[in-house]
């Protein structure tokens, strides 16, 4: 004998616990941010003694505490008059961090907006244009995308080092130039847009790439959005690639910064949490304001099968 | 449904069109295996070119030394890779169920839940390092650490994947369920045998993406662990990169490895190619 | 920002192009890249050293531009590979002892025995016999000794002071009273001395009896000694089995000759120290013995003569530290441990060899040692430097430096070939024997016995060894190399 509202608080009820426990799993989630920034705002001495904590030790309330009473405490150790950011002035000042993520916007940005060129009209000509060894063609793309980029990555050495492109910019941003995922995807959207205005506008006598220019872009603002978002962003993460074809520091990105940060002795470790929150924060930012191209980008990437 | 603009007259200038992508592809995927698989055959150091022909010799060395790295190598991965499958169907696809029926801020999960997967990896390893040390020094063990970079893997991908089991989940009618739910059905029995065969196609997608992934895992190893302790956590990958660009003369062995590496990821890149084309399943 | 797209590489050509398209050409300025890998964010005294060395040069060469870059040591091997192959590698740069036959093998340095010819300050009668040993393959040179270093054990002598049984450790000053900042040479006179002191100061658990005590962070509170096993590899082994008698390769490096019961004797000896008499601290992997010592936790560690800078550095000179040689094993013909001397080095792709010359000669002759002695405190390959007023100022002031000459001339000369490869070998099985003895002891281990470990180890660097070697002879015949190999 069900009560009628029953059902209605059984489900508010496991709204609440779901959402408890997906809270907690955020908190998972975030720690590590946290513990990245507080790590970054600790100066050497701190982290070396207390690498624990989320607040740095000269910030703590028990740490203040005993200040103000006169026992010995965290604000006694060397750097605790430091100003608060000092860890990311100096990976500037003397990390060159900036150099690295200016690179890494340099790299990224590039890569993108060639990419993005390149697939659309490749995509434009296998999804609008009639030709010999279309078919063929098309397959033998998709094909390589059978081919992850570890086993690639020799590979792609050889052949830039063939081309005499080793430890420079155009090495470094040459692989990237097209992408076989892309033109996949850009073509299954270009096929969806009605082929009507194409035809009035071919009445019109307008050429290909006009048409291409005027109507099928802007038609598919949103999915070059997405790509677009995701292609920086896999470029601004890019980390194998540029640590292997590189060697002049003037030319790392901030992924590779870091690990030469890493491996250096005497490794400053709050000022490499400094310039890890300086590479992470930009697409961060981005992400938040680009959001439902980003999440919605996913679904289109990930299932919908023609 | 796609609309071809008629079926008229071949346009040769598409080959213009298509021409800088395709050749850039197929000089960077096809063209380079080929040029390194003819390295495979040789002695190969950057610096001094071809060396010897020694024919199948990298190949053997890596399959059928008693003292090869490969194979130890390639069972590292593979019990990463099974780590890394387990835990992020056992975190995304619970986590996603859960973000559909929380009461509130789901938009914002999802937002946070994200966040690692546009987080550099490089970033992730390095602040891992110190979480891992603090709970339980998981990676100075050589029993633990692999399992330590697998968490860490698996904390990185599961919000990607939760938002594909999201779509995927969103895909079922609701009507499966209220069918189901006067049938007498509980919700295990849901579970069972209805979200689970309706998400067959996301769980093999997720499933297979992952796998090809994991094969590749590289960064956790080169910035936390360096392929230690005791070479627990030797990756393939890692000792390709080791032996094509550290040690001298070994770039014809190490491409031997990558393309041993290829050939066990066929298996799975052939699986996800049968998925893209897979018909949804209802509509059988 | 102009300065920032000056400073990052992909904006510098376009900067540079836009300059010199619009502005009238200007002088040509050479410029001379250098690596290294001290690097300023170590120790600020690099950088200043660094911006000594630029100032003086360029001032003396006003057309020359020098360009530092510092490239961690783990990596240097391939970042040298890559920039060789992308034309862009530095003239001049330290080089390792590790790498640098290596490099010579694979064409990547110049050979400077005719620069060398007609340098006499740069000769082999100015510097130490020691220095010599790996600048060279055969008669082919290919590097100037540049610093001089050795392993040694770095004592806390604060904490030697507080045990009076101790205190025959201590040099007597002319008065015959004790000098508490200065270790004799000889302060420990054997194995089982060094075990001693250990014991006695390392601060036991009353408690668990046997046990180090632990403070609540779970760190030691002082121990005797401290063990890494964590990159226990060849490196940390050697200067040990040195003074039991092994040796690590032949000169050639194609043959592995540590596999010997003196070997076995002197790993036992360590693990010992660790499980048996646990002088040592838990082993965890990012705490690094050194760092341990300078936190004043650890008596004595193994380290090396260039330590003592960042030790002064770092403790702001407050710790009072002395270095002296390995003690004599069972085994032994004295006082031990490993020397080399890093090198500067041309690389082949050098386009201004005349430049890269002149700086070599300026860092490795007198001038540029005594600048490295007075910025970094180190001591030098040069045996002029030994007799100069700066030395005795610099002992004076420094008293740890004593002992530096001394230990830099009983040791023998590091193992070098492919050590990176060689490493990768020995690491994990001498790692493995450390960390599991316990397991080994009882017979559940992977190895029956030390030996076994070492057998094993010996094998896989005999395998490296052919690889290499072959590869070698034919790189040789490729570039129409002949060398004759000396015997040692």
């Amino acid at each position: 004998m069900k009560t009628p509202d029953n059902p209605i608080r059984q489900k508010r009820l496991v709204g609440l616990w779901a959402f408890v426990i997906m809270s907690l799993g955020a908190v998972v989630m975030v720690y590590p941010y946290a513990y990245m920034v507080g790590a970054s705002l600790k100066t050497r001495k701190e982290f070396a003694t207390d690498k624990r904590s989320l607040i740095p030790p000269r910030f703590q309330i028990g740490e203040r505490l005993k200040h103000m009473r006169g026992e010995d405490s965290a604000l006694a150790w060397e750097g605790a008059d430091w100003p608060v950011l000092k860890n990311y002035v100096d990976g500037i000042v003397y990390g060159q961090v900036d150099v690295f993520l200016l690179n890494s916007l340099i790299y990224a940005g590039v890569v993108t907006v060639i990419q993005l060129t390149v697939n659309a009209l490749a995509a434009y000509a296998f999804a609008r244009m009639t030709f010999r060894g279309q078919g063929v063609l098309f397959s033998l793309l998709l094909a390589t995308m059978m081919l992850p980029a570890a086993v690639l990555l020799v590979p792609q050495f050889l052949v830039v080092n063939a081309l005499g492109l080793v430890d420079s910019f155009w090495g470094v941003v040459l692989p990237g130039f097209a992408g076989a995922f892309g033109v996949f995807l850009l073509r299954q959207f270009f096929m969806n847009i009605p082929g009507e205005l194409e035809h009035a506008a071919r009445l019109d006598g307008c050429g290909s790439l006009r048409i291409f220019w005027h109507i099928i872009l802007p038609l598919s603002k949103p999915a070059l959005i997405t790509l677009g978002l995701f292609t920086f962003m896999a470029g601004w993460n890019s980390f194998i690639w540029p640590l292997v074809v590189l060697s002049d520091q003037a030319y790392y990105p901030l992924t590779v910064g870091l690990s030469l940060f890493r491996e250096e002795s005497g490794a400053d470790w709050p000022r490499i949490f400094a310039a890890s929150v300086m590479g992470s924060l930009p697409l961060i930012a981005m992400f938040l304001l680009a959001q439902r191209y980003l999440i919605g980008g996913i679904s289109l990437s990930g299932m919908k099968a023609q | 449904m796609a609309t071809r603009a008629g079926r008229h007259r071949n346009q040769p200038i598409a080959y213009l069109y298509i021409a800088p992508a395709f050749v850039i592809v197929m000089v960077f995927s096809f063209v380079s295996m080929g040029l390194s698989f003819y390295v495979s055959l040789h002695d190969w150091d950057p610096l001094r070119g071809r060396g010897e022909y020694v024919g199948l010799a990298n190949y053997a060395r890596a399959v059928a030394e008693p003292s090869s790295v490969f194979w130890l190598s390639l069972r590292n991965t593979t019990t990463y890779v099974v780590m890394a499958v387990i835990g992020v169907l056992c975190t995304s696809l619970p986590l996603a169920m859960l973000c559909r029926r929380s009461r509130y801020g789901q938009a914002l999960f999802r937002t946070l839940y994200f966040l690692p997967s546009i987080t550099p990896m490089v970033v992730i390893a390095l602040v891992w390092i110190w979480l891992l040390q603090q709970w339980g020094g998981l990676l100075d063990r050589p029993e633990t650490a692999l399992l330590a970079i697998a968490i860490v893997g698996v904390w990185q991908a599961s919000g990607y994947n939760m938002l594909l089991f999201l779509a995927g989940l969103s895909d079922i009618p609701q009507d499966f369920y209220d069918a189901a739910r006067v049938d007498g059905a509980n919700r295990l029995q849901e579970f069972w045998h209805i979200t689970i065969p309706l998400l067959r196609n996301t769980l093999v997608f997720v499933t297979v993406m992952v796998i090809i992934g994991a094969f590749q895992v590289f960064t956790q190893a080169y910035i936390m662990t360096r392929g230690g302790p005791e070479r627990s956590t030797e990756v393939v990958a890692f000792q390709v990169f080791k032996n094509a660009f550290s040690y001298a003369g070994q770039m014809g062995y190490a491409s031997a490895m990558a393309w041993l590496l290829f050939a066990v990821l066929f298996v799975f890149i052939m699986i996800q190619m049968r998925v893209f084309r897979s018909r949804r399943i209802y509509d059988e | 920002m102009v300065d920032l797209l000056e400073r990052a590489g992909p904006t510098r050509g376009v900067l540079a192009w836009v300059r010199r398209s619009t502005a009238p050409p200007g002088p040509r300025r050479i410029q001379l890249r250098v690596w290294d890998w001290w690097s300023p964010s170590t120790t600020e005294d690099y950088a200043r050293y660094f911006a000594e060395i630029e100032s003086i040069f360029e001032a003396r060469h006003p057309d020359v531009d020098v360009v530092f870059q510092a490239v961690p040591f783990g990596n240097y091997e391939q970042k040298l590979a890559t920039a060789l192959l992308g034309d862009n590698p530095p003239d001049v740069f330290q080089c390792s002892v590790y790498w640098a036959e290596g490099f010579y093998n694979r064409g990547m340095l110049r050979q400077l025995n005719d620069l060398i010819a007609t340098t006499p300050e740069l000769q082999d009668d100015q510097f130490v016999p020691a220095a010599l040993h790996h600048t060279r393959r055969g008669t082919h040179v290919f590097g100037v000794p540049h610093i001089l270093d050795g392993s040694c054990l770095l004592w806390n002598l604060d904490m030697l002071r507080t045990d009076p049984n101790l205190h025959g450790v201590f040099e007597r000053g002319p008065d015959g009273a004790l000098d508490f900042r200065r270790i004799r040479f000889d302060a420990v006179r054997d194995w089982a001395h060094f075990r001693r002191i250990a014991k006695q100061l390392t601060k036991y658990d009353p408690a668990a009896p046997g046990q180090p005590l632990l403070d609540d962070r779970g760190d030691v509170v002082q121990a005797g000694y401290a063990v890494n096993a964590y990159g226990m590899g060849a490196g940390p082994f050697m200067p040990w089995a040195s003074t039991n008698g092994v040796r690590f390769q032949d000169r050639a490096g194609t043959k592995a000759l540590f596999d010997t019961p003196a070997a076995a004797q002197t790993l036992q000896f360590l693990i010992d120290l660790y499980w048996k008499d646990r002088v040592c601290p838990p082993f965890r992997r990012e705490l690094v013995a050194y760092d341990q010592f300078q936190e004043g936790r650890v008596a004595c560690v193994l380290a090396g003569t260039w330590s003592g800078k960042y030790l002064v550095r770092n403790t702001q000179g407050w710790m009072g530290f002395g270095l002296t040689a390995l003690p004599p094993g069972p085994n032994a013909t004295g006082y031990k441990t490993m020397t080399w001397a890093n090198m500067m080095v041309i690389s082949s792709g050098c386009r201004e060899v005349e430049t890269a010359w002149e700086f070599i000669r300026f860092l490795c002759g007198l001038e540029g040692s005594l600048l490295k002695l007075k910025r970094l405190e180190q001591n030098s390959p040069r045996r002029d430097v030994y007799r100069s007023e700066a030395w005795d100022a610099a002992v004076k002031e420094r008293p740890y430096l004593q002992n530096v000459p001394r230990i830099c001339t009983v040791g023998d000369p590091l193992q070098h070939t492919q050590i990176q490869a060689v490493e990768d070998e020995v690491e994990p099985i001498f790692e493995y024997v450390l960390l599991n003895w316990p397991e080994i002891e009882v017979g559940r281990g992977r190895f029956g016995s030390v030996a076994d470990a070492l057998h094993l180890a010996a094998e896989r660097v005999n395998e490296v060894y052919d690889r290499y070697g072959h590869l070698v002879r034919r790189w040789d015949a490729q570039l129409g190399r002949r060398v004759v190999q000396e015997e040692d």
